[in-house]
């Protein structure tokens, strides 16, 4: 795929924040997108602000930048430098040295008023950062428990948990009692291999794992007790990360196999059925991003935050397409990606021959629509996910039709979740692996990212569309 | 110390060394590519965590399984344990991941796996030494650092 012909929008690197001393493992958004705190190898947390936060309101337009192309930084080239054109207008406002004993490599904050923050280090220990009497950040807890690194810390966004993982292939979950007290409420061994990553579901108390043994794993609490809701199995090797789309109904996960894989749970009644007790629902796996856009382990992953609910795109007599913004992933082959998310969906028949037609037909089945081909002839390995029609997954969410006349998702059936590669940044840090990427929070400022890499860097970027 | 995993390993003749020496190696406006030849001078040193050998003495490591690919700055190294069962399969392949992160640029991007076929965990071991986050966690650990740092005393002489 030639990537600079099918670009549709551009990215730009406006920002590079430097100060770390060694490799930024991970920079994340604050929940309202006007701070970013980074964790690194050199033990330090830090937290940057822009110096006048208007910037973030700013439509930038590459007419302003110096180079009016598609960013490709090249590390040995003085080309860096004419990116400066917005620099400096970000600051380290907070630096935590010797924030752990060992290497720093997950933060996140408290997901309410943001005044505190957690951080999660290979020294086993999880602290809790909050500004003392001087407005210093100090640790004011530390939750021990984990054998060795801890590689995940995860706030819910109801505030009440807090969830940890690490080499030790556990889970915990904590429980905050106090301002600064937490107390372990369970404890969840049952991934074969190191847990990765952690994410909470964007409105609910459900955890998500991704692990060295290759899957993701969904986790519910039931009467106090936490047990595992779905085992999400495809990827072939370590899976690095993971993100909900803004509804919660999409996941995507990233791995070392060189894929990406977007899943959902296969419900197939609505929402108001769904509320009363069914078995849980099996996720699967409804969309590939195929191996052939990488050379190396994908290491972070990022769903936007464009669209709160689904845009609608095209609607017909048949079916209607929508709009679920951008995926950015990050890899150790130096590179950043940006794809386009579009479902399609069909209208159901009626609900007596729709069921009937789930059951008669096996899920590998190819539809022979041209979109599907396309997908076919590009990675045929992973063309049997293309179309998800026959798994008769209904999508129960609300969706933005932009004021038009109001569409119940519950008469459609997935038919197909659909990516585009908008953008390919290589050498996003130079020749160096980019560990993370994320998409800022706030809907007011979604075109804009964060990534970390291994030259010890911080780069801020903007999505022009 | 302990029983030896492998107590009576063959020993290996070893050549002196395995490229030529040009002028252009002193001149140090001329960069040249580094080729596999380089590579396998700088792991060959290495000294075994278990004997008072080398890899190229015990036949871990042969210039024969050091792949460079210059264009595209990728290295793959693959070494073959002295036993299918060597338990010091995951420190040695350390050794040579760490030999090579002090001594090349940082734009190469470097494999070390076992030999298909010579260790029965041999998934499991390459799977661990190329994760980049056990790895960086494994050079935080004193102990491990230390002995790696004692097979590596050998290379840089």
């Amino acid at each position: 795929m030639d990537v600079e012909q099918t670009s549709k929008l551009k990215v730009l690197c406006t920002d590079t924040l430097e100060g770390h001393e060694n490799q930024v493992w991970r920079a994340i958004w604050r929940p309202d997108g006007e701070a970013i705190l980074s964790c690194s190898g050199d033990k330090s947390i830090r937290l940057w602000a822009p110096i006048n936060k208007s910037i973030l309101a700013e439509k930038i337009h590459l007419s302003n930048a110096p180079i009016s192309q598609t960013v490709d930084i090249n590390p040995d080239s003085e080309n860096n430098k004419t990116f400066t054109n917005y620099s400096e207008k970000w600051q380290c406002i907070s630096s935590i040295e010797q924030a752990h004993k060992r290497a720093v490599r997950s933060i996140c904050f408290q997901p309410i008023t943001y005044e505190s923050f957690a951080s999660a280090g290979f020294d086993g220990c999880t602290n809790i950062w909050a500004k003392n009497y001087n407005k210093e950040y100090e640790c004011f807890t530390t939750l021990e428990g984990h054998e060795n690194e801890v590689k995940s810390v995860a706030w819910s966004p109801s505030g009440h948990l807090v969830a940890t993982c690490g080499r030790d292939k556990s889970i915990w979950i904590w429980e905050v009692v106090g301002e600064n007290d937490f107390e372990c409420v369970s404890v969840l061994m049952e991934h074969t291999q190191d847990v990765k990553m952690l994410i909470w579901h964007p409105t609910e108390d459900i955890l998500v794992s991704a692990s060295y043994d290759d899957t993701v794993r969904i986790w519910k609490e039931s009467e106090d007790d936490w047990y595992c809701s779905a085992i999400l199995a495809g990827h072939k090797s370590t899976v690095w990360s993971i993100d909900f789309d803004p509804t919660g109904k999409f996941l995507v996960s990233c791995s070392d196999d060189l894929t990406a894989k977007i899943w959902t749970p296969k419900t197939t009644q609505k929402r108001s059925k769904a509320l009363e007790f069914q078995s849980e629902p099996e996720w699967v796996c409804v969309c590939t991003i195929p191996s052939s856009f990488y050379k190396r382990s994908l290491y972070s992953v990022s769903w936007s935050k464009h669209f709160l609910k689904p845009l609608l795109i095209e609607k017909s007599e048949e079916k209607i397409s929508l709009n679920h913004g951008y995926i950015a992933t990050a890899s150790g082959d130096n590179k950043m990606c940006v794809f386009a998310i579009t479902s399609t969906h069909k209208k159901n028949k009626s609900d007596a021959n729709s069921n009937k037609f789930n059951e008669t037909n096996s899920i590998q089945k190819q539809s022979d629509s041209g979109r599907n081909e396309e997908d076919v002839s590009m990675e045929n390995q992973d063309s049997e996910v293309n179309n998800v029609e026959n798994y008769g997954i209904l999508v129960d969410i609300d969706i933005d039709t932009e004021g038009s006349e109001k569409i119940l998702m519950e008469d459609y059936t997935l038919q197909n979740v659909h990516f585009d590669l908008v953008h390919t940044i290589s050498n996003a840090h130079g020749c160096f692996d980019v560990n993370s990427v994320a998409f800022n929070p706030n809907t007011k400022y979604a075109n804009w990212l964060v990534s970390a890499g291994d030259d010890n860097n911080i780069n801020i970027w903007y999505l022009q569309q | 110390m302990s029983a030896k995993i492998n107590s009576a390993p063959i020993i290996y003749e070893t050549q002196v060394s395995c490229r030529e020496i040009t002028p252009r190696d002193y001149d140090d406006n001329f960069t040249e590519e580094i080729d596999s030849s380089e590579i396998y001078d700088l792991i060959r040193n290495i000294t075994d965590p278990e004997h008072p050998l080398t890899l190229e003495q015990l036949n871990v490591t042969q210039l024969k399984h050091v792949q460079v690919d210059s264009e595209n700055s990728y290295i793959l190294i693959e070494f073959t344990p002295t036993i299918p069962h060597c338990s010091m399969a995951t420190l040695i392949g350390l050794c040579i991941r760490v030999c090579l992160l002090r001594s090349l640029p940082p734009r190469y991007k470097i494999d070390v796996k076992v030999r298909p076929g010579t260790h029965n965990s041999e998934d499991a071991i390459n799977k661990q030494l190329n994760d980049k986050e056990r790895v960086a966690a494994a050079l935080e650990n004193k102990n491990l650092l230390e002995v790696v740092d004692q097979c590596l005393s050998t290379v840089f002489v």
